[in-house]
């Protein structure tokens, strides 16, 4: 039997990642279609058979939620298996996913085996495993600033080494204000920005060397830095690296009972006085990722009350 | 260099051959069985093609080869990036196919790290992913992490990589019970 499947999601990277693991896995394909959210997935599924649809939560146009009640809704549609491809985090939306008749769930970051073993069960029988399963609960909720800024280094780092196999270092902001010798610094910084919106609304930001960028890109993508890595690679990569981050964050700081709602990540070039300003906010914490700078931000609006 | 011995659990006319640390040997001998001791946080990855019947083990220390150049260039197989990838050279010049590779790994344990300062184990593990990746190869099997010292033992003639589990008592010896080496579902 040769597969049919159907990626959905906004961000090419994770199309790329997704089908280059289907492809090292020697499964059984036939053809690999793509689209960018849940109407151009619908459009697909409406004109071509698909065995498995994998698909993330948070797209543009139309989110994978709304896309799989979509499915659901169409007898044509609704018993091809979904497995589910995201940052999620929330055990409400878990819960309501399973409900909704979700074959399995794969948070980001994954690894290529995660991919392979998921296509492999959901298109034969479902065993309980792959079924949709809560993120882990953070041992202990951060309560004091250094306690939620340890928790916020360790999500970060944990993101960067399964994502893009990086590793992370907490710094002091002195070792990076590098006024004395700007030259040591990058010239090129570029900086992610994302807000969420649902129990809580906030947003994170990141910032990092052009550099950086490029060799996250190439990491997660699995090329040579100097192969195939366009400025679009670089840009979807580094979103992607945030989206992932924010995922993890809320996850891990704020919780898994809530259900938040996040944007597409937005891009923004800075110079290296964009960079100082940016490390000396308060809210910045900085890193080291391996020999390149970074800062992120983790900002959690104030409830209303 | 790997070191041929006498093979003692098959009582064939099998060699043992035993991959030290920053080590590495490629065998196309159906007889042979390599083995490598002593995985703690270091990483060890065995290479087996089923078709061609042509395997590697190899035993690395450290994650990159940046962190000590002039030991790199004395032997690459002291670090895992170039130590898999001197591996996979050697597989893949001997004829081996990326598709048809079982590919199993053990170690990266965080030995006298409990608390997470080092994490060259993580490191080593994650460089190796990053590698495999780029390559397009998945991983078969793997037994990784914890808080105890591994063996590893690549048969020949058969291809299946065996992991042997010993604990590290608070005296620092190793807990062996001595038994067979032991297949990791078994485990």
């Amino acid at each position: 039997m040769s597969l049919n499947l159907l990626i959905v999601d906004d961000s090419v990277t994770i199309r790329t990642v997704i089908a280059k693991a289907i492809g090292m896995s020697n499964a059984p394909v036939n053809e690999i279609q793509f689209a960018a959210n849940g109407q151009e997935a619908l459009n697909i599924l409406n004109k071509s058979f698909v065995d498995l649809v994998l698909v993330d939560i948070n797209m543009p146009v139309m989110n994978g939620v709304e896309m799989i009640d979509r499915m659901r809704a169409e007898d044509n549609l609704k018993s091809i298996p979904v497995v589910v491809v995201s940052t999620e985090g929330s055990s409400t939306r878990l819960e309501e996913l399973k409900a909704k008749g979700v074959k399995a769930f794969i948070r980001k970051p994954f690894t290529p085996e995660s991919i392979y073993k998921v296509i492999r069960e959901a298109t034969n029988a479902y065993g309980p495993e792959t079924a949709p399963k809560a993120a882990a609960a953070p041992a202990e909720a951060p309560k004091s600033g250094a306690d939620r800024k340890r928790v916020i280094g360790e999500v970060f780092a944990s993101v960067l080494q399964n994502l893009a196999f990086m590793f992370v270092e907490p710094v002091e902001k002195e070792t990076l204000q590098d006024t004395d010798s700007p030259q040591d610094l990058p010239d090129k910084f570029v900086k992610a920005t994302m807000a969420f919106t649902g129990a809580k609304n906030g947003r994170v930001n990141l910032m990092v060397p052009e550099e950086l960028a490029k060799e996250l890109a190439a990491n997660i993508i699995g090329k040579e830095i100097d192969k195939n890595i366009s400025q679009k690679h670089l840009q979807d990569a580094l979103k992607e690296v945030l989206n992932v981050t924010c995922g993890n964050l809320l996850s891990a700081v704020v919780g898994t009972q809530q259900v938040f709602d996040a944007a597409s990540p937005a891009l923004t070039e800075h110079d290296q006085a964009g960079w100082s300003a940016f490390l000396g906010e308060a809210e910045s914490i900085p890193f080291m990722i391996e020999d390149w700078p970074a800062v992120l931000q983790f900002l959690v609006d104030p409830d209303k009350s | 260099m790997a070191t041929p011995q006498p093979n003692p659990c098959e009582g064939g006319s099998g060699v043992i051959y035993t991959v030290g640390i920053s080590d590495m040997k490629v065998s196309t001998n159906e007889s042979d069985i390599l083995v490598t001791h002593s995985l703690g946080s270091c990483i060890g990855l065995s290479l087996y093609d089923p078709e061609i019947r042509v395997g590697g083990l190899v035993h690395c220390m450290m994650p990159v080869s940046k962190l000590d150049p002039v030991k790199a260039a004395a032997n690459p197989l002291m670090f895992t990036d170039t130590g898999v990838t001197a591996l996979l050279k050697s597989v893949f010049d001997r004829g081996a196919n990326r598709r048809r590779l079982i590919v199993t790994v053990a170690g990266a344990s965080s030995l006298l790290d409990d608390k997470g300062f080092f994490k060259i184990g993580e490191k080593n593990y994650a460089i190796l992913r990053k590698i495999l990746w780029k390559n397009d190869i998945l991983i078969s099997e793997e037994d990784v992490g914890g808080n105890i010292v591994r063996t590893m033992y690549l048969y020949m003639d058969t291809g299946k990589t065996l992991i042997k589990r010993n604990r590290v008592q608070q005296n620092g010896s190793l807990d062996d019970p001595g038994q067979r080496p032991r297949m990791k579902e078994e485990a």
